[in-house]
């Protein structure tokens, strides 16, 4: 659906760089809305979800 | 067993009002809660779009003064927020209309915090952190895909640690939102595409939100699939009312959603990206979520989970496969809001 919508973006797109993907890992696992995920992630798993984006 | 069957789960949504020119009813609507001097809160776009103008009249039909405020950049920064305030308080407003997208929305109810409470933005962050309730608030979204305007949650750019915070409390569910879809007509194709997207990954995490409830899921799933179906429509014809006022449905659904069930790891790591668009990063994030998607992935069992399995059986292009329901645990304490706090959807 969002390659039909014309959305292909990727986090390289946004300025984002590899070696930001720790830090932005470790944040990510402090915010609120994590604690409502139905699975439990660690920071590595998150790192791992970033750079699929990426 | 599904554990979202005998839990307490509380619903908060605000009065609203869907429909063309639901805009107009401002004037009306801030005279009822008491308003005599509204502060205005929107963004360049929206202003020079002309949507702005007519709910400005229509305060003044009422005999209500205003101060238009748009001061507010894309992701509103907690300085943007600290202004506005100082502004709100010298120009002796005592209520606010906000007509805009996300930020101007969240710039809105972040300066009646600040007003209310007399502290920098950024004290409130987490669950359930406002004392004193803000001033009377009035939402006309002017995207599909935002949920603020029903929401009880508010997005702040902190611009010191260079991350987004939440805000999160009944107390910043706006008043009244007036859903309108005719500002929509003016939204480009690729703001159209990506709010759009965000609506349904709000839908998406709410549905698959561990807060969820019966009454989540019928909005989530309604949304997933009415956006699923009007959105690919209205970005090919931007112009048509009837794809922009389903989509306006679809947002509102998953705002009401998202607002009661909360959100997951999507926004969690949009939210870490700071100064990059939710929207955008919502956007290339579908396959970072911790579901499978796909064509074939059964529905629910059956009983596990009534209103999936219900929706489920009918036609649409997606189905989805949740988390294990206890798969769950609280994280470990982090300083921020509390997570067995936030996790209880009946706090507050």
């Amino acid at each position: 659906m969002r390659e039909s919508l014309g959305i292909t973006v990727r986090l390289s797109d946004l300025g984002v760089s590899r070696s930001d993907i720790p830090a932005l890992a470790r944040t990510a696992i402090l915010d609120p809305c994590l604690a409502t995920n139905p699975r439990k992630a660690s920071v590595e798993e998150i790192e791992r979800m970033y750079l699929n984006a990426f | 067993m599904d554990r979202s069957r005998f839990e307490l789960r509380k619903f908060v949504a605000p009065e609203f009002i869907i429909g063309e020119k639901a805009r107009l009813l401002a004037g009306r609507y801030a005279k009822n809660l008491g308003a005599r001097h509204a502060m205005v809160v929107t963004g360049p776009h929206v202003e020079k779009a002309g949507w702005v103008e007519g709910v400005v009249k229509s305060l003044g039909e009422e005999g209500i003064g205003h101060t238009v405020f748009d001061g507010v950049s894309p992701n509103p920064r907690d300085s943007e927020v600290m202004n506005g305030a100082k502004i709100f308080a010298e120009d002796g407003c005592d209520s606010i209309v906000v007509v805009g997208g996300g930020s101007p929305i969240d710039c809105a109810k972040g300066i009646g915090i600040v007003f209310s409470n007399n502290r920098h933005i950024l004290t409130f962050e987490g669950v359930d952190n406002i004392p004193i309730p803000p001033p009377p608030l009035i939402c006309i979204p002017t995207t599909a895909g935002t949920g603020a305007d029903v929401s009880q949650f508010a997005i702040i750019s902190d611009t010191g640690r260079k991350v987004k915070i939440a805000i999160i409390s009944k107390k910043i569910v706006p008043d009244i939102a007036l859903v309108d879809p005719e500002p929509l007509l003016t939204l480009s194709k690729e703001l159209t595409a990506h709010t759009g997207m965000d609506a349904l990954t709000h839908s998406v995490e709410a549905y698959v939100s561990n807060a969820s409830s019966p009454v989540t899921d019928m909005y989530a799933l309604e949304s997933i699939q009415i956006v699923n179906t009007y959105l690919p429509r209205a970005v090919e014809e931007l112009k048509k009312l009837e794809w922009r006022y389903q989509t306006m449905l679809g947002s509102l659904f998953a705002g009401l959603a998202f607002s009661n069930a909360s959100l997951g790891a999507v926004h969690a790591m949009a939210h870490s990206l700071g100064d990059s668009p939710i929207f955008r990063m919502a956007s290339v994030m579908p396959s970072c979520s911790s579901m499978s998607w796909s064509s074939t992935t059964p529905p629910a069992p059956a009983g596990t989970r009534p209103s999936a399995g219900r929706s489920a059986s009918r036609p649409r292009a997606w189905t989805m496969k949740r988390g294990e329901p206890g798969s769950w645990e609280p994280l470990p304490p982090c300083g921020r809001a509390s997570v067995s706090r936030y996790g209880s959807p009946i706090s507050g």
